[in-house]
């Protein structure tokens, strides 16, 4: 049923005049009747009053009744007109096919791109971890003068007792641990962690249970898996429960699996084992090996919980034998684990986030200035309408309707934008980008995607709108509808706008690209075209002593070495840009040996090391197959360790002199510098080379080897050609397997992949960057053709006029061109004080350029007017070829 | 089943109602046929029908317009909708079944 209108709302009486009025007719006729049954007025009046009740409540009731009847038909009204406005919209926008294609695709790219890097926003940085009171777990770290270091086993039990912390454990990861079931060894992440492990995130599993303290002790061996590895190695199957596992050459039990949620990145553990710490771990001082993490207190800060741990630390470094440090100058920090694992990713996604931005409004300026050009073809049309009665407010509701129906189509096409794009961030983003392999197209996302739109189309809409809804009502209709030529103002600024906008994101995108471009093109300090290296662990069961250990790494050498079309194979304890580190304060003889002794890498490296890896030697020697346990223990140092212990003396000098690495449980061993070598990027080709000193393998001292798991990397160097690294993995696993068949390779990458890792960060900004910019480009182009064809649609007759007066085609291109060139222009200067101001905010993420890079302006600025003239050219050539009788004709 | 006092007030919504089946009325006339039709035994306060008027208008049952009385006067007539009509054959057969359920103990045989 259809409710007829009945009162027009001029007509509308309020509620309370309706209610008396027809109160007061009930009472006048009750009245009137008994005064024909023969009461006087005064007495037919009372009675009838009586009859009637109490009248106040009865029209109070009424009224309560009439006013909500008013504002549901008030609702109800609305509701029609908005159907019937989105109706009108379909009807519109089916009509005008062009118009809608040109701005659904613009929108659909702006919201798209917008809703994928929201997502990934989300999913990384802004949903909090799926831990309960995530908030509460934090990374704890002792400082040296405010120098944060990993902790030692006796700083763990120290912090442990700490009341500021309701849960404390310990974990060291293991990125090379063995599984095997069944007969293949299979290298994973694994984490040996302290029983509380689990109770410090929270997390209960999802099948079994986890270890206790009482398991958490040598010779349990008990293990906790991921849902990960569950899904990928026992297909979900439940039966998994005390199953046996072979890891790290050692049976264990599975005692249970946790949920989804511990998976937090691509690249995180898959396997948990307990820490088992021995008794002597309580005075190991010196090995800063550990991560310890903890659950605060409900209420307590993270620096009350630093400062309260502080005495603990101070109390724990009076028992160091070679302190030389003041007890002040022990601190400790306490950071958020959620910082520490989102890291610089959040700044990363913010800035793509607003470089998305930026071509959103690009595309609501595109399309703006399309319905700005719709709106002057409509005069006519909304004229009449206005003439029919409707107000200003009705016609800019409709208005506005259609711009809201035009942005949900360009949202519904942006999901599919979103998705095609949320697969291109995962693809080219770095593996340890927490969760964001959890960024889905959720109920959050479709939210904030809806938002967007209907901000775009308040932004692109609303002065379209307020325009075409201006009551010009009797010029517009004299006018015949062509629309006024005078109000032309609001297109070309709206084109200085997104020239502006352009140039900005270009700008940034361009410093964020040549950042990429020059760490890409850095010297590693080595060749890392056709080497593979693999890490190998020798199980401490079958390989105890150090004689042993370094008797099968001499003999997998060898066996490498002997590989067809292997040209050199050596051994190192960590192959440059692979992530892992060791260090070791390092100190020459000439000085004390203190805290304030210098960090250095630490490095235990076979003979031939330098040569295979193309590493240069500057003087001295490489280590050689002669510096063996039973030799001088030597040392060879890169150029930067050199200058940093010698300062005063030519790098290549430093032969013969002597250092020692710092123990703070033993007195100093010096080795005598034999090589000096050239620098490598060791930690990140955008880091500054480390100072570096390497040891002869088969010198390392024997307590090193359990420490460092009696750990190597076998390096084999092959053809320099693309791929041959990794045709190297096979062969190189059989020639291990004939020293020792049960040792899986770990960690089988070439030295190319930690190149391609190390600028994995750069990579993604390239592509992404590049992508967006070249959205915003093609979107700025779009704009400055619209509203040049525009302008020589409006002028044809102008043009014709002239033309038919004598000008030549040169001076219509130049009319053309200076009325096109002005606003963008003006957006040029606008955009680059824009990119001034606004570049400095990506400082941290650029390398070898600055913020205010004159070439990258230069070029952006260079590109966007070639890309203008492009766009205008088409125009612009109708213009010059405007037949002047056809145009004189047409007015 | 509803309580008693549902069952009343259902009662007098169905009687406007089915007053308002033979035409439009005002509510004076609405008030008059009823007292006429049920003998004054239904001695309600007339008034108490406007609240119910209002009701049923704000929920639709009822739509209503201003005319002119025999006597020449305005008034605001009241016409029963298709939506009124469903609603009155809903109470209708409510009412049945309550006077099944209720006859029996009340009017023995």
């Amino acid at each position: 049923m259809t409710r007829r209108p009945r009162w027009p709302r001029f007509f509308r009486t309020s509620v309370q005049d309706e209610v008396e009025g027809e109160l007061a007719f009930h009472l006048e006729m009750a009245t009137r009747e008994l005064m024909e049954q023969g009461m006087s007025r005064a007495n037919a009046r009372v009675e009838a009053e009586r009859r009637f009740g109490d009248s106040s409540s009865i029209n109070a009731q009424c009224r309560r009744y009439g006013e909500e009847r008013d504002r549901r038909a008030n609702r109800a009204e609305y509701r029609h007109e908005l159907q019937q406005d989105v109706a009108f919209a379909l009807r519109q926008l089916a009509r005008a096919r062009s118009f809608t294609a040109v701005a659904g695709v613009t929108l659909a790219l702006g919201i798209g791109a917008t809703a994928a890097v929201f997502s990934a926003l989300d999913a990384v940085a802004l949903r909090p971890l799926p831990y309960p009171d995530a908030d509460r777990i934090v990374n704890v770290q002792p400082t040296r003068k405010g120098q944060p270091t990993d902790p030692s086993p006796p700083e763990f039990f120290a912090f442990r007792g700490v009341p500021a912390f309701e849960h404390m454990a310990a974990a060291v990861l293991q990125a090379g641990t063995t599984m095997r079931i069944g007969d293949v060894p299979e290298m994973i992440t694994g984490a040996h962690v302290s029983a509380d492990y689990f109770a410090v995130f929270g997390v209960h599993p999802l099948i079994g249970r986890t270890f206790t303290t009482e398991e958490d002790v040598p010779g349990s061996n008990v293990a906790v898996i991921s849902y990960r590895l569950w899904m990928n190695h026992f297909n979900g199957d439940r039966g998994v429960l005390n199953r046996r596992v072979e890891i790290d050459g050692t049976p264990h039990i599975i005692l249970g699996v946790m949920p989804p949620s511990f998976d937090l990145t691509r690249g995180s553990e898959d396997i948990w084992t307990p820490i088992a710490f021995l008794p002597d771990d309580a005075t190991k001082y010196g090995e800063h090996y550990l991560r310890v993490i903890a659950r605060l207190r409900g209420g307590v800060t993270l620096e009350q919980a630093a400062a309260a741990t502080v005495p603990a630390e101070r109390e724990l470094s009076t028992h160091l034998t070679y302190r030389t440090l003041s007890l002040t100058d022990y601190g400790v920090v306490v950071h958020r684990y959620r910082d520490g694992l989102v890291g610089d990713y959040q700044s990363l996604l913010l800035v793509l986030l607003g470089a998305v931005s930026f071509v959103l409004l690009i595309a609501c300026g595109n399309v703006a200035n399309l319905l700005l050009a719709r709106g002057s073809a409509r005069t006519k049309e909304l004229a009449i309408r206005a003439a029919l009665g409707a107000g200003r407010g009705r016609i800019v509701r409709q208005l506005l309707t259609e711009s809201l129906v035009l942005a949900v189509a360009g949202a519904v096409g942006g999901l599919v934008v979103a998705y095609a794009l949320q697969r291109v961030i995962l693809a080219v983003s770095p593996e340890d980008v927490p969760r964001l392999d959890h960024a889905r197209i959720d109920a959050r996302v479709l939210a904030f995607t809806l938002g967007v739109s209907v901000l775009a189309a308040l932004v692109f809409g609303l002065v379209p709108a307020l325009r075409s809804a201006r009551p010009h009502l009797q010029q517009t209709l004299r006018e015949g509808g062509r629309g006024s030529l005078t109000r032309d103002r609001l297109r070309p600024i709206l084109v200085a706008a997104e020239v502006a906008l352009a140039i900005t994101l270009l700008v940034g995108s361009g410093l964020l690209i040549r950042s990429a471009w020059l760490m890409e093109h850095v010297d590693p300090g080595f060749d890392p075209r056709g080497v593979l290296t693999a890490r190998l662990i020798l199980p401490a069961a079958r390989y105890q002593t150090a004689a042993q250990v370094t008797r099968a790494y001499g003999a997998i050498r060898d066996e490498a070495a002997r590989i067809p079309g292997v040209q050199a194979a050596a051994l190192t304890s960590v192959a440059p840009l692979s992530g892992s580190s060791m260090q070791s304060s390092v100190e020459s003889k000439e000085r004390t040996i203190d805290d304030k002794s210098p960090q250095a890498n630490l490095r235990f490296a076979s003979s031939g090391y330098f040569a295979a890896m193309h590493i240069p030697v500057l003087a001295g020697r490489d280590i050689a197959a002669t510096d063996n346990a039973s030799a001088p223990d030597v040392v060879v140092i890169n150029e930067a360790l050199a200058k940093l212990l010698w300062p005063n003396i030519d790098p290549r000098d430093a032969i013969g002199h002597e250092l020692a690495g710092v123990s703070r449980t033993k007195a100093p061993e010096y080795r005598a510098v034999v090589g000096v070598v050239a620098n490598v990027h060791e930690s990140g080709l955008d880091d500054k080379p480390a100072p570096e000193f390497y040891m002869p393998y088969e010198q390392t001292p024997d307590l090193m080897w359990p420490l460092i798991q009696r750990s190597l990397v076998v390096v084999v160097r092959g053809p320099s050609t693309e791929g041959s690294a990794e045709a190297l993995v096979k062969p190189l696993s059989r020639a291990v397997a004939r020293v020792d068949p049960s040792l899986p390779l770990t960690e089988a990458k070439s030295m190319n992949y930690f190149m391609r890792a190390s600028l994995a960060t750069a990579r993604m900004n390239t592509v992404l960057l590049s992508l967006l910019g070249g959205i915003a480009l093609v979107l700025a182009m779009v704009g400055i053709y619209g509203v040049v064809s525009y302008f020589v649609n409006q002028h044809v007759h102008e043009i014709g006029v002239r033309l038919a007066l004598g000008a030549t085609p040169l001076l219509i291109w130049r009319f053309v061109m200076r009325r096109g060139l002005a606003p963008i222009i003006a957006g040029l200067v606008l955009g680059i004080t824009l990119s001034l101001a606004t570049t400095s905010l990506l400082r941290q993420q650029l390398y070898g350029v600055s913020a205010h890079d004159p070439l990258t302006l230069f070029g952006v600025g260079a590109l966007l007017l070639v890309i203008a003239v492009i766009a205008m050219y088409v125009p612009a050539r109708r213009a010059m070829r405007v037949a002047p009788i056809i145009a004189l004709n047409e007015s | 089943m509803p309580s008693v006092k549902d069952r009343l007030h259902g009662t007098l919504d169905a009687l406007v109602l089915k007053t308002l089946t033979f035409g439009p009325r005002h509510g004076y006339a609405i008030v008059q046929w009823l007292r006429e039709q049920t003998n004054d035994a239904l001695s309600v306060e007339e008034g108490s029908v406007y609240p119910a008027l209002y009701r049923m208008e704000r929920d639709g049952w009822i739509d209503s317009d201003w005319g002119t009385s025999e006597l020449g006067r305005k008034a605001k007539f009241y016409q029963i909708t298709d939506k009124g009509r469903r609603q009155l054959r809903a109470e209708t057969k409510e009412f049945a079944s309550f006077v099944a359920a209720v006859a029996p103990l009340l009017l023995p045989a």
